[in-house]
């Protein structure tokens, strides 16, 4: 292996096998042994490769089940891998969890020495540093009361102050800062620019995208167990958000598909006259169904900052109607109306529109930042008060996605001067 | 290994077993007193029975009786701590790499602390009975704790890592030291059986230990050392069998767990 290897990881394939029904005593093992045990096979990761550099920051994103802390575990050499190989180039300290063994029972000062002793620290190394984890921990008052008694807060900052400074040659961390308070993350934070000074290796797994930008230097993407890709932050993060909106698309597909059938089976079995809307049979037009799609008129859910957006409204009339109105609004998923057009308003002419049984808003370079969106729609006669049929959220969501850090619901363009 | 990591080693241990003995005795009243009065309670009870009923001519029964039920009392908390130390330990276990055999080997250190604290209970018995034996006795003796700790420690390895796969295994063992109990000289001296008898209770390796150990702590004899040499001949190959049984089955042990 490279000198400058930290961590190398050649084709490993990890399954776990999850008895449907567990039989852990004989009895049940002699009694039963007839009946085929039913495994459901798990493929937590196949054949997943990587090499990461001494002095590196390198994050492992992906959603949940996807064989993050799988692969994590058989780095720190708690699971072994069914096949292929993992070698480490130096000393490892495993943070897959704050405070492992802390004891409640004991009080603080036993606690960092158990902690540390089990991440890998020897008494005298523990006696060394025992004042400035106190410090860092800022705990001098309470570090001889029995850690059940601590607050949450108070034990994580024990466990932490604990934790940075068991470090070795390479760390891995699991989702460490998905708790505490955002002081205690900014403190975190620090720390991690500290390790990256010191070229330490690091490896995280984490949710928080932002933080994985910031920090990283490469990122891997695990899907299903399966590795991505392996590349800089922004491509990783930005294939991580397009995977998780399709992902979304397809669910919503779904439940729309899923709701047609439905309407099916009430349409078929329309015998129980309290399924029957009255209103519908005197209303002159019914939305359908609306529709996001892109300048190619392909339907779609998400969208960048700056992309085209069309909303369709699908709707059906009666015979002789002529002329309908068309109300869209946007709103985001808090609730906040973004912006609201209709044809009134803008003297359009509907006429052809009407006979179209569709209703097309071309929004141009759409100026909305990283949400989800919904629509409201309503289609009124010639006047606004006069609703014939409304739709709300129901109808399902858009997403877009800002490529770059920027907040906020609106994009305006901007210019730095 | 390198020093570094030998010391770290032994600091586990050791942090370990401190903690499992805070546990142990935390919120109890009597604490570690605890250790004495359990097996004592025992030993007042079968010497009360035993002495009076059936061993009335046995000289020095009371103190013979004591050093089986000590050492036994050593083996029995070994062996059953021993085995259900992975299992307690799966909070650690689940979330770090710890070599499994610092674990078992933690988690019998209490029962060796408790045997030793129980030993100086036996010496002042030794001392009131006035059959105190000399230094030399006193060194036969404690190899023969070191082998009760080590078939210890044997069964343990072989125990743990199966305990984990099949939960009957706790079940079995504790009938089994009820069975073991009575096939050791512990309340009757082994001369009260037959003959053929005797070698069958020979397959047992806790009676060699502990009438050997009777032998050189009452009787200032020395019990045949080719036994020993046999016994320790077959204990070596054997624990480093169980060693290379823990290793060969950490592989995806963890998460069974």
């Amino acid at each position: 292996m490279n000198q400058d290897t930290a961590i190398l990881v050649d084709h490993i394939s990890k399954t776990f096998e999850i008895p449907h029904e567990r039989r852990n005593t004989i009895r049940e093992k002699v009694l039963e042994f007839r009946k085929k045990t039913f495994f459901e096979k798990y493929n937590a990761l196949e054949d997943v490769s990587l090499e990461i550099k001494k002095g590196e920051f390198f994050g492992i994103i992906g959603r949940n089940g996807s064989g993050k802390s799988t692969l994590l575990k058989i780095l720190a050499g708690i699971y072994s891998p069914d096949s292929g190989s993992v070698t480490v180039n130096g000393q490892v300290s495993p943070f897959l969890e704050l405070g492992v063994g802390f004891n409640p029972e004991l009080s603080g000062k036993d606690n960092i020495f158990l902690n540390g002793t089990i991440l890998g620290l020897t008494f005298k190394e523990i006696e060394k540093k025992y004042p400035k984890i106190i410090e860092f921990s800022e705990l001098e008052q309470f570090i001889h009361l029995k850690v059940k008694n601590y607050s949450s807060g108070m034990q994580v900052r024990l466990a932490f102050s604990v934790a940075i400074h068991a470090n070795k040659e390479i760390l891995l961390m699991d989702e460490v800062l998905a708790v505490g308070d955002s002081n205690f993350q900014a403190k975190c934070l620090t720390e991690f620019v500290n390790f990256k000074h010191q070229k330490k290796t690091i490896i995280l797994v984490t949710h928080d995208l932002g933080t994985a930008q910031k920090y990283c230097d490469r990122i891997m993407l695990l899907r299903n167990g399966r590795n991505v890709l392996i590349s800089n932050p922004k491509d990783a993060v930005s294939e991580y958000i397009m995977q998780n909106m399709s992902d979304e698309e397809r669910r919503i597909y779904e439940k729309t598909q899923k709701k047609s059938v439905e309407k099916i089976i009430v349409d078929d079995i329309n015998i129980d006259p309290v399924f029957i809307d009255k209103t519908a049979v005197v209303k002159a037009a019914t939305i359908e169904n609306i529709e996001f799609l892109d300048e190619t008129k392909t339907e779609k859910n998400l969208f960048k900052t700056g992309d085209d957006l069309i909303i369709r409204i699908h709707f059906s009339k009666m015979e002789g109607v002529e002329e309908l109105n068309f109300g869209v609004s946007i709103y985001s998923q808090e609730d906040y109306f973004i912006f609201g057009i209709n044809t009134l308003f803008d003297k359009i002419d509907t006429r052809k529109i009407v006979q179209n049984g569709f209703c097309d808003v071309h929004y141009k370079h759409i100026g909305l930042g990283t949400n989800k969106y919904y629509v409201r729609a309503g289609i009124y006669e010639d006047k606004v008060e006069k609703l014939i049929d409304f739709v709300d959220q129901s109808t399902g969501y858009f997403q877009v996605q800002a490529f770059n850090l920027n907040t906020g619901i609106v994009h305006l363009d901007y210019e730095w001067a | 290994m390198n020093y570094k990591k030998r010391r770290h080693y032994w600091d586990t241990i050791w942090m370990l077993a401190k903690t499992d003995l805070k546990m142990r005795y935390q919120g109890s009243w009597l604490g570690a007193v605890w250790v004495f009065l359990k097996p004592f309670c025992l030993f007042l009870v079968l010497n009360f029975v035993f002495s009076n009923l059936f061993f009335k001519d046995n000289p020095h029964y009371t103190i013979r009786l004591l050093v089986g039920l000590i050492l036994w009392s050593f083996f029995s908390e070994a062996t059953t701590v021993g085995m259900n130390s992975l299992l307690s330990k799966a909070n650690i276990l689940k979330k770090i790499y710890i070599p499994l055999w610092l674990i078992i080997i933690s988690s019998t250190i209490h029962s060796a602390l408790a045997f030793f604290f129980n030993l100086v209970i036996l010496f002042i018995f030794l001392f009131a009975y006035n059959v105190f034996p000399g230094i030399l006795q006193l060194s036969v003796f404690l190899i023969y704790v070191i082998l009760i700790y080590g078939i210890s420690l044997t069964y343990s390895f072989f125990a743990a890592p199966l305990y984990v796969r099949f939960r009957d295994l706790n079940q079995i063992w504790e009938v089994l030291l009820g069975v073991l109990f009575y096939a050791s000289p512990i309340i009757y001296p082994i001369t009260a059986v037959p003959p053929h008898v005797q070698t069958l209770l020979y397959l047992n390796p806790m009676t060699l230990l502990i009438e050997h150990s009777k032998v050189v702590l009452i009787d200032h004899g020395f019990a045949r050392f080719d036994h020993l040499l046999i016994f320790i001949g077959i204990l070596i190959p054997v624990f480093f069998g169980s060693l290379w049984f823990l290793k060969k089955s950490t592989k995806n042990l963890i998460e069974s767990i």
